[in-house]
């Protein structure tokens, strides 16, 4: 229901309890002027706070001629007078009434008051009044409405042009029933249903709430977060996770190298990690290792070259994970950015196997809320044997989440025993949310942001 | 690959139900890409390169459904055939295999040919490492020479040419020619001939017309060449295993080396490996459904791997053919009980620290790209990437033009606009000067430097320092409203209003303010407690920058 304007609240006051009335007794009473009443009716009319009753009536009204009979009496009545008074020639009575005489003598005659003898005019005795005469005093200056016993009275004074009747229409006003709801009335009430204007609240970021979950979710289970450089020494992206230096992932196409001065080796690496590492490819892959491919600085393509040195670094249990951004030579598509966040993570302790990786891979999942997993094995360069976890996408078709295996021995820090796992926090994002091109996340459209 | 369920079905042994295929085929390692009606489209991992063909797949298929177990096929017996190679110096290395008792399809071809091709550029890196070449075996004559040849001298009629041509005319008017002459050299280049002296290859270029394989074509002859050994016979023990799987007996030429390799695994491994208790027997029973032999004796498991998994080379890599053949479906997650807590990295604590204080002053978060193109307002010498497929080549060193550009996207939404980013920034270093940036601007029609400054001193007070400001000037920033933030006695960043150079560059209709902060300057001055002590409770070397969350 709307709010009411001053004047609509004035009207609505003055009609509270009271019988209909009409505008003008309305105005006065609400305190407002005619036409305000009138605007303030019709307002409240249209929020069908106020009926309007509208009836139509017959008014009868004196003629002029009929005002003056109402000043001098009717013609026939002064006739009877002067016959009363002793007149009772009738040429002397004509020239007294002047040419109402026919209607006076005529209409006396009819009422039984006078006789005609001759010439001689003689009153009857009777001189009670008709009818018409009795409602021509009625009606008298103001007229009155007419009634179905005044028609016969009514049609004497109107044939004689003393009276006329007029249809007039009236309108009454009266509070409908809804307008009893209380509140509406209160002085200050404002209109509570209308449109608002829109306010934006301040928020995170959709994947910074993504990431901010996953990291809750891991903390929970027991795992500590560690955080590295994006420019990474190609000796940690890479070769420290046995990836050969002729490895095309490791061409231009695929990855991005920093223009500019190489890594000192001895900065970022010790000199018995170079030498495993060296060994390992050594041994592994049967070529000779250089320093010279490892050296050159690469925007990671994954977050393990941070948990990797960790682990090589780290004494006993291990349980780490990291996750931020990560960058591979691509072309954006719906799918797939050149700049993404990944979260991965390793664990070392005793006796773990792939039922320990599925079954932290299960819990990681449950608790974000992704539901149904499946595994299935894969390949991948640096872990032995590898899985792909498979979720729910869309339509119910599997979606492959996140890749996991055991790290291989060849890579820095690893026994043999270590569970290695980890994936695009964007895909978690985009199943989360029902975003289907992952482009959304960093057009940074203010409209998305704020009202997603 | 596309594959066809009805022609995968034909080729394995109890014709399985295609749901069961399409059910299995994940667990092999194929990846799903597609499937409709008969066809299914499959990626293989590169370490299995004889999942190249319905052929390999389908002995993948029997031993994970239990129809076959062991070897998927006859170890090679050794040819009479013979090949002498004189070692050309361009590509030195030749194996040989002849493969006869079948007969070829129109369907075989194809999947032979994109075998080739496939692994010619995978493993073969372009053939550089090893190019595969398959002859008709009935139109050549034994015994054959590898041997150099001048460019000038005779040559022969290519594949898909019937025009006889010189070795040098080959290599410039054929598309493989131009194609694959630079993986030759200058010099002299190598060919294949027949008994009669006819070429019938010039590898790894293009093969002779006369002996290309058709329909009908019942014997094959298999080479491949390369610079070694190792890497040219892991090639043709692909081949060697498909066509053996087509119904071919193949034999290797002396030195094809095509023979099988003894390894042995401990149950313990596999069993560990699996996170599950198994018995040699059992395990033995699973290396077989790998389609590899392997007999149980004592502790270990003594097998044969055929040659052309030579992706199985130590124990480990069978303690994963095993977890393959026990199937990766009958695994049960289970999830390791420990008890040690969690923790969020330090940095991480302030970042969020400071993304609170930011969304608590009205600031919505956004994200951009560290690589960028050059922005308005960035100061020069920034870092490049080599060769970006697309978008920017430079590494930011500031977040403001990004932010910047972030208004400018959208002057069309409602103002005020106030946003924040948190993230990297890239300076040249030893190599490279990485930086934890927190920047923020607010855009509107009342926007200014009070704001701005405002907005700064109250998120570094909620990283616990007290910031002032210094008059200087920045080249982002408007003259004279432009400041650094000073936090004990340190620079640690910058405020004031943008310069209306960058305004108008970004076609910007209202005033904007911003700052920039480096939250590891605040960081390193002990701008928060919880974050150190938890280190020295911590105290694990790196991982004591963590902090309990």
């Amino acid at each position: 229901m709307a709010v009411l304007h001053d004047i609509e609240r004035r009207i609505v006051a003055a009609l509270r309890g009271s019988d209909p009335v009409e505008l003008e007794a309305l105005a006065e009473r609400a305190g407002v002027s005619k036409d305000q009443a009138r605007r303030g009716v019709e307002w409240l009319r249209g929020k069908k706070l106020v009926n309007v009753e509208e009836k139509t009536e017959s008014l009868v009204r004196l003629e002029r001629r009929g005002a003056e009979s109402l000043a001098s009496k009717l013609p026939e009545r002064r006739l009877l007078e002067l016959v009363l008074s002793g007149t009772a020639d009738m040429a002397q009575a004509r020239e007294s009434l002047g040419d109402e005489f026919g209607v006076a003598m005529g209409a006396a005659r009819k009422a039984g008051w006078i006789e005609l003898d001759g010439k001689t005019l003689r009153a009857s005795g009777r001189q009670d009044a008709p009818p018409y005469e009795k409602l021509l005093y009625r009606v008298g200056r103001p007229g009155m409405a007419a009634g179905p016993a005044d028609k016969e009275a009514l049609q004497v004074l109107v044939s004689r042009g003393l009276a006329a009747e007029h249809r007039v229409s009236r309108r009454t006003f009266s509070l409908s029933a809804s307008a009893e709801v209380p509140g509406e009335l209160v002085e200050g009430a404002i209109d509570v249903e209308a449109d608002a204007p829109v306010a934006f609240p301040a928020r995170r970021h959709p994947l910074a709430e993504t990431m901010a979950e996953i990291r809750e979710a891991l903390v929970s289970m027991g795992f500590s977060e560690i955080r590295g450089e994006l420019a990474q020494a190609s000796f940690w992206n890479f070769d420290a996770l046995y990836t050969p230096q002729d490895h095309p992932a490791r061409e231009m196409q695929d990855t991005f190298f920093l223009d500019g001065a190489p890594a000192r080796l001895g900065s970022v690496a010790s000199p018995g990690q170079v030498a495993r590492v060296s060994e390992a490819h050594r041994r592994g892959w049967g070529y000779e290792w250089k320093k010279g491919p490892s050296r050159r600085m690469v925007m990671r393509t994954h977050t393990t070259c941070v948990t990797v040195r960790h682990l090589d670094e780290s004494d006993g249990d291990v349980r780490v994970f990291s996750m931020g951004r990560v960058f591979r030579n691509e072309k954006a598509s719906r799918k797939h950015l050149s700049e993404f966040h990944q979260v991965e993570g390793l664990v070392r302790a005793p006796n773990l196997g792939l039922r320990d990786l599925m079954g932290m891979q299960s819990e990681l999942y449950a608790k974000l809320g992704l539901g149904e997993v499946l595994f299935w094995p894969t390949f991948f360069p640096y872990t032995e044997p590898s899985l792909q976890a498979m979720v729910r996408g869309p339509g119910g078709r599997w979606v492959e989440l996140f890749g996991m295996g055991m790290l291989r021995r060849e890579s820095l820090g690893s026994d043999g025993g270590v569970l290695a796992w980890g994936g695009g926090v964007e895909r978690i994002a985009m199943l989360k949310m029902g975003v289907s091109d992952v482009r959304a996340f960093y057009q940074n459209d203010l409209e998305w942001l704020r009202c997603r | 690959m596309e594959l066809s369920l009805s022609g995968l079905r034909a080729r394995v042994r109890g014709r399985p139900a295609r749901g069961r295929i399409v059910e299995a085929l994940p667990y092999l390692g194929l990846d799903i890409e597609s499937a409709s009606g008969d066809s299914v489209r499959v990626e293989y991992s590169p370490n299995r390169p004889d999942y190249s063909t319905e052929y390999g797949i389908a002995a993948g298929l029997e031993g994970l459904l239990g129809a076959a177990d062991g070897p998927a096929a006859a170890e090679p017996r050794a040819a009479k055939a013979r090949l002498r190679s004189k070692k050309p110096a361009a590509r030195p290395v030749i194996v040989g295999a002849c493969a006869e008792g079948a007969r070829v399809d129109g369907r075989m071809i194809r999947q032979l040919i994109s075998m080739q091709e496939d692994l010619d550029a995978g493993m073969g890196r372009g053939r550089r490492r090893s190019s595969i070449g398959i002859h008709d075996m009935d139109r050549m004559r034994f015994p054959l020479t590898y041997e150099q040849a001048a460019r000038r001298s005779a040559g022969f009629a290519p594949l898909g040419t019937g025009e006889q041509m010189s070795l040098a005319e080959v290599l410039r008017r054929t598309e493989q020619g131009r194609r694959y002459s630079g993986l030759l050299g200058p010099g002299p280049v190598p060919v294949l001939r027949d008994a009669d002296g006819r070429v019938i290859s010039l590898p790894p270029v293009v093969n002779s017309e006369r002996t290309a394989v058709r329909e009908g074509t019942s014997s094959l002859f298999v080479e491949v060449t390369g610079h070694e050994k190792a890497r040219a016979e892991d090639a043709l023990s692909v081949v060697a295993f498909t066509l053996a799987r087509a119904g071919f007996e193949v034999r290797g030429l002396p030195g094809a080396g095509l023979a099988g390799r003894r390894l042995s695994v401990g149950a313990a491994e596999i069993s560990s490996v699996l996170g599950l208790k198994v018995s040699a027997a059992e395990a033995a029973r699973c290396l077989r459904r790998a389609r590899l032999s392997a007999s149980p004796a004592g502790s270990k498991i003594a097998c044969v791997v055929p040659r052309h998994r030579f992706d199985v080379r130590n124990s480990r890599d069978l303690a994963e053919e095993a977890a393959l053949g026990y199937g990766v479906w009958r695994l049960e997650p289970r999830m390791p009980a420990w008890s040690a807590p969690g923790g969020r990295d330090a940095q991480t604590v302030m970042l969020e620290r400071a993304a609170l204080a930011m969304v608590g002053l009205g600031y919505t978060e956004v994200l951009n790209t560290c690589l960028a193109p050059e922005l308005p307002g960035s100061a020069g010498g920034l870092l490049r990437v080599a060769d970006p497929r697309e978008g920017g080549a430079f590494l930011r060193g500031s977040l403001l033009p990004g932010l910047a550009a972030t208004l400018s996207a959208n002057v069309h939404r409602p103002y005020p606009q106030r946003i924040f980013e948190t993230g990297a920034a890239f300076a040249r270093g030893r190599p490279v000067r990485e930086r934890l940036l927190l920047a923020s601007v607010s855009a509107h029609a009342g926007a200014g430097f009070s704001e701005a400054k405002s907005a700064a001193v109250a998120a570094l007070a909620a990283l616990g320092a007290s910031a002032s400001a210094r008059a200087f000037s920045d080249p982002a920033l408007r003259e004279g409203r432009a400041a650094r933030l000073v936090a004990r006695n340190r620079t640690v960043g910058k405020v004031g209003e943008l310069a209306p150079e960058v305004a108008s560059a970004h076609r910007l209709r209202v005033p904007a303010a911003g700052f920039e902060v480096d939250l590891g300057l605040i960081f390193d001055a002990g701008g928060r407690r919880g974050a150190h002590k938890s280190n020295r409770a911590d105290g694990r070397g790196r991982a004591g920058r963590t902090a309990q969350a």
